[in-house]
């Protein structure tokens, strides 16, 4: 058989090579896609395989902006409550009277306690398997139980036995507030004495006294002397200011007068040395007063600080103990911020790591935008709130205690001042940073959302097909190729053999 | 003129027609045998004394056009080269999936990155931790297999050669025996032209597998050459032979010496029995043999180049870490001191020296094999620094002294390394105090070893087809990154332990992320610079980018390669084809052409029959009167 210009091998590759693109085109229609493989793609596969990996890893930040807005949405939440906690609290401090329920509290510390209990139970809760109040530490409770806190576990100090040293070392061991009160002559002199950090420090003196010189002495030690040199006018008064081991201060004046003295007021006696003697005898008393409720109500906020400020540094801190190692908590002259884990709770049990708290859970969101919303309970923001709700919480009060009432009343405003304390950070800067934190990934989503579209059009435009388009050529090409075969098998008939007989 | 004149004329007639009779007749017959060419019957007019007396057959001579024949074969060698190359450029290709598909490696090492970014958000979590290292095993495992399926390809390459070598030998031999035959009718006077055919049918297949030049010489024998000059029949045929291996790995490597050549090379055997390595003489340029070497020892070993760097890229970018030199002085001189202690062979030190105002960077490595010594500084990717390679199995201070006579055959002695008694891990690289040399910056760059070593550097991909040892891309012996994506393995320590990925060190939260984003920082974020490998990267400049970014340039040139294979493919078929055309529209038999043929040579022996008749009927005339 012979086919004059069929077995031109030409035409038999054109209609081998017209069939496999009938093949791929069928393919193209039934998969939607242009290329089956990354040469088929041509010059576009670098653009198709940078725009796969961009998705991809839109796709990850996506699960992860995800996770973010869940687990800032329960911090959020969690400050709010934390807000309305002190908010309540604060609310019932303003009452100051000492009403005890049980005796030895009143309502108010109950209700601090169940504060505290919950305050807790927020920064112990757990988002998805993680612990979001604990620094590092997302698989820790960030705190002990508030009982564990006060009371203290087996051994080891709590915040009531801390609270009541310290008021020790700050009270003296004659209810001074560790100073030293002298009369002699006419003189009356009161100097601090050796008591490092504890007890009222003398801070200022003024007072229009007549007949009488008020100086104070930088020493050491720091001391006020008062010298009558004959009667004061009534009415004219003596200041002094005292600073408190929780950095506030408290004044105290004593006003002459010439009848019997109330509280706050010294008689004027008959010479000097009589009006000297009353003004000692009224000095002595307003000062064992403010030391037994002023004093210790700080040293108690004080005690409490320090108790809760603890971290494994740089510097390293433990629960602040007052050094007694050289003799009773009342001759005490230092704290120790070290070395006390041993004999003290230690109330944080999250993430012991140095650094940057909210770069404790650091997380990129964008391919160049990391994030950082780690938390740690033991920051001043927040562990302010504990320290107060808990040193309201552990103290207890002798109801046959004259002075009860006033000290109730001091350490309530304490309490209260402290909570509503917005100095440095608090739970609004820090609520304010995570705030932040969400407007960064919600833009990060809004840009990778639209950058996603943009991205899956390239992706379709280089790796899709267009349909009708791919319709259209199969009919062109089925036209061609039975134009093809009908010729050739025409072609293939047409021979001079048929002809000739 | 005389009746019997016309007799004899018409009695050639008769014969001749008879001649082309047969000749048409073989032609038809043998119009689809492969190789045979269109025979035509030379004949020629019988002259005595300037009188016409007849035709006279010479025998059927070929329509063959020889340049032609000659410039087809160096086609079909051309094409059968392209075509293979096309087809395994295609596989080589397919290995690295579909566009898009979830299942192709661009989108496993995505999966991988994913996986390490839910890590960072979620630490402490159990479930992520362990999809790490799922991810990455799948991301192993697929490497791996390509890898194993460039190394089967080139075991298929191996095995092409050797079936092609068979051939080459076959069409020598029938070129052999043909080739006596032709000689032999040629000094008898006769056109040997089936037999002819013939060879060149074993000629073209010959050429198919070699590219190679025929002479003809005068006797109508051949000689063939490679077209890069080598004999390969000159009346006698040379032997060629090839040693296939049953297992090709990544290590083995074609060499001119014969004890460090890991694949098959083909030997010609003369016939006065001289042995040669053509592959050594690159005799093959073109042709079936070439295309299978072209792939055996370039484009499949350049491909499995890229894994391997893909591959030491992420050990190496997850597990290395500084060690920052400690400025120190001695004698007068300043300069640094390093501690070597964790140095492994393949790890490296980093001087920054000031030579009289310019700046240059020396890149130590240690290598423990005193026979790769000295480095190229093409060793390391940077196309800026001066290589040198010292041996610490010696000891420090044996390792000082050879460092220091390295540094003072580059910069003079104003450089002095020393090993301190005092610090025996420490090795000191300090200036002569003159103002001339000083050294402005040292540091090591070490391989972690542990999941806990304190950083966030950890040993994540271990050599696993190599006892599970730590890779460090150490050049001794056979260097370990050869062949490294075919054998790497997620650490077994990490899989027993996936919690590893976030503690570093004891001391570690259980939701400490700096871990997870290191790795991801690693894969993602970290340029590095990768040595060169095929297409990608040269020695001047050296490919850089982020792990993912150079998967994406490995699977891109694939691609490339293969579509551009293609495309020369194509080309080459048509040329293939239009010269095929060409030659066959001379050589080969038309049917048509031949009946009309048929019909010429009918009337022509009827004719001539007519005059017998006639001149009988005249003679009988004649006799009759």
């Amino acid at each position: 058989m012979s086919v004059p210009s069929i077995s031109n091998g030409n035409v038999l590759r054109l209609i081998t090579q017209q069939r496999a693109q009938f093949e791929q085109l069928q393919l193209q229609l039934g998969s939607g896609k242009r290329a089956q493989s990354y040469a088929e793609l041509g010059g576009q596969r670098q653009a198709s395989l940078d725009a796969h990996s961009k998705i991809a890893a839109f796709d990850g930040f996506g699960e992860t902006i995800s996770q973010l807005n869940l687990r800032l949405s329960v911090v959020q939440s969690t400050f709010d409550r934390v807000n309305e906690v002190v908010t309540a609290q604060r609310g019932a401090n303003a009452t100051t009277a000492f009403t005890p329920v049980d005796g030895s509290q009143t309502a108010q510390q109950r209700l601090a306690l169940t504060q505290l209990d919950e305050v807790i139970d927020l920064f112990n809760q757990d988002s998805g398997g993680r612990k979001l109040f604990s620094g590092r530490a997302t698989t820790s409770d960030a705190s002990l139980s508030s009982s564990d806190i006060i009371q203290g576990v087996s051994g080891r100090s709590g915040l009531a036995d801390v609270i009541s040293e310290r008021n020790r070392a700050d009270l003296g061991a004659d209810g001074l507030g560790r100073l030293q009160q002298q009369f002699a002559g006419n003189t009356i002199t009161l100097s601090e004495t050796p008591s490092g950090v504890f007890g009222f420090k003398i801070g200022g003196t003024g007072g229009n006294l007549t007949n009488a010189t008020i100086a104070t002495n930088a020493g050491p030690p720091v001391n006020t002397v008062v010298n009558f040199t004959g009667i004061p006018n009534s009415g004219d008064d003596f200041r002094i200011t005292f600073n408190l081991p929780n950095g506030t201060s408290t004044p105290l004046s004593l006003t002459a007068v010439n009848g019997a003295p109330g509280s706050g007021q010294f008689q004027i006696g008959a010479d000097a040395a009589a009006t000297a003697a009353n003004f000692n005898a009224a000095l002595n008393s307003a000062v064992t007063s403010l030391a037994s409720s002023e004093l210790r109500a700080a040293s108690t906020a004080a005690a409490a600080d320090g108790f809760f400020d603890v971290s494994a540094g740089p510097p390293e801190k433990t629960p602040t103990r007052v050094d007694v190692s050289g003799g009773p908590a009342e001759s005490a002259t230092q704290l120790l911020t070290t070395g006390t884990a041993g004999n003290t709770v230690t109330w944080y049990t999250g993430d012991t790591g140095g650094g940057s708290a909210r770069q404790t859970a650091a997380v990129r969101i964008d391919t160049s935008i990391t994030v950082g919303y780690g938390i740690r309970a033991t920051e001043s923001g927040l562990r302010r709130i504990v320290s107060n709700l808990a040193a309201f919480a552990a103290v207890k009060f002798d109801p046959n205690d004259a002075r009860t009432g006033n000290a109730y009343a001091a350490l309530s405003l304490t309490v209260r001042n402290g909570l509503g304390d917005t100095s440095g950070q608090s739970v609004q800067t820090i609520s304010s940073e995570i705030a932040v934190v969400q407007q960064s990934v919600q833009s990060a989503q809004t840009r990778q959302n639209a950058t996603r579209n943009i991205l899956q059009n390239l992706l379709s435009d280089i790796e899709n097909v267009d349909k009708q388009q791919v319709a259209t050529e199969i009919l062109q090409l089925q036209t061609s190729l039975q134009a093809s075969y009908q010729t050739t098998s025409r072609l293939s008939q047409l021979s001079l053999v048929n002809f000739l007989n | 003129m005389s009746i019997n004149g016309a007799l004899q004329s018409a009695i050639t007639g008769l014969r001749i027609s008879q001649a082309g009779l047969d000749v048409v007749a073989q032609n038809v017959a043998s119009a689809n045998q492969p190789g045979y060419t269109r025979k035509v019957l030379q004949q020629s007019t019988q002259i005595v004394d300037n009188r016409v007396i007849g035709l006279r057959s010479q025998g059927t001579v070929r329509t063959v056009d020889n340049l032609l024949q000659s410039s087809l074969r160096t086609e079909s060698a051309g094409g059968k080269f392209t075509n293979i190359t096309a087809q395994y450029a295609d596989r080589l290709n397919q290995l690295f999936g579909t566009p898009g598909d979830a299942a192709s490696l661009d989108a496993v090492l995505n999966q991988f990155t994913n996986a390490l970014q839910q890590l960072a958000t979620s630490p402490e979590n159990a479930v992520s931790q362990s999809q790490v290292v799922d991810r990455a095993n799948v991301l192993v495992q697929q490497v791996r297999s390509i890898s194993d399926q460039i190394q089967s390809l080139r075991l298929e390459s191996e095995q092409g050669i050797n079936d092609a070598v068979q051939r080459a030998n076959d069409a020598l031999q029938r070129i052999s025996q043909i080739d006596q035959q032709i000689s032999a009718a040629a000094s008898a006077s006769q056109e040997p032209s089936d037999l002819l055919d013939a060879r060149d049918q074993a000629i073209n297949d010959l050429s198919n597998i070699i590219d190679i030049r025929v002479q003809e010489r005068s006797d109508r024998s051949v000689s063939i050459f490679t077209r890069s000059g080598v004999s390969l029949f000159d009346r006698q045929p040379v032997t060629l032979s090839f040693d296939p291996r049953a297992t090709i790995t990544p290590q083995q490597s074609y060499d001119i010496d014969p004890t460090k050549r890991g694949v098959g090379t083909i030997t010609l055997t003369s016939v006065g029995g001289l042995s040669v390595d053509l592959v050594a003489q690159s005799a093959f340029r073109s042709g079936e043999i070439a295309a299978y070497l072209n792939l055996r020892d370039r484009i499949l070993p350049e491909a499995q180049a890229q894994l391997d760097n893909f591959a030491a890229g992420l050990a190496e970018a997850t597990s290395e870490k500084s060690v920052a030199g400690t400025a120190t002085t001695n004698a007068g001189g300043t300069g640094f001191g390093i501690d070597v202690s964790q140095l492994r062979p393949g790890d490296h030190l980093s001087f920054t020296v000031n030579v009289g105002g310019a700046v240059r960077n020396v890149t130590v490595v240690r290598v423990d094999d005193a026979s790769k010594l000295p480095l190229n500084n093409t060793v390391t990717a940077n196309p800026n620094d001066e290589v040198v390679g010292i041996g610490f199995s010696g000891g420090n201070s044996a390792a000082a002294a050879a460092l220091q006579t390295a540094l003072q055959a580059k910069f003079g002695t104003g450089v002095s390394v020393t090993n301190p008694p005092g610090s025996p891990n420490v090795l000191e690289v300090v200036s002569d105090g003159s103002a001339a040399t000083t050294i402005t910056a040292a540091s090591a760059t070490v391989t972690e070893t542990s999941l806990a070593g304190g950083t966030t550097a950890l040993p994540l991909f271990v050599d696993g087809g190599n006892a599970n040892q730590i890779f460090s891309d150490s050049l001794d012996n056979t260097p370990q990154r050869r062949g490294f994506a075919q054998r790497f393995a997620v650490n077994g320590a990490l899989q027993a332990d996936p919690a590893a990925l976030v503690k570093f060190s004891s001391t570690t939260s259980a939701g400490d992320p700096a871990r997870p984003n290191a790795i991801l920082d690693a894969i993602t974020r970290n340029v590095r610079t990768f040595v060169p490998a095929g297409t990608i990267g040269s020695a001047t400049a050296p490919a850089s980018g982020t792990l993912t970014n150079y998967l994406q340039r490995v699977i891109s040139d694939k691609g490339q390669i293969a579509a551009t294979a293609k495309s020369i493919d194509s080309g080459q078929q048509v040329v293939v084809s239009g010269l095929q055309n060409r030659f066959d529209s001379d050589a080969k038999v038309n049917t048509d052409e031949e009946l009309s043929n048929l019909i010429q040579l009918q009337q022509t022996y009827q004719a001539s029959a007519r005059i017998l008749t006639v001149v009988r009927d005249l003679t009988q005339a004649l006799l009759n009167a």
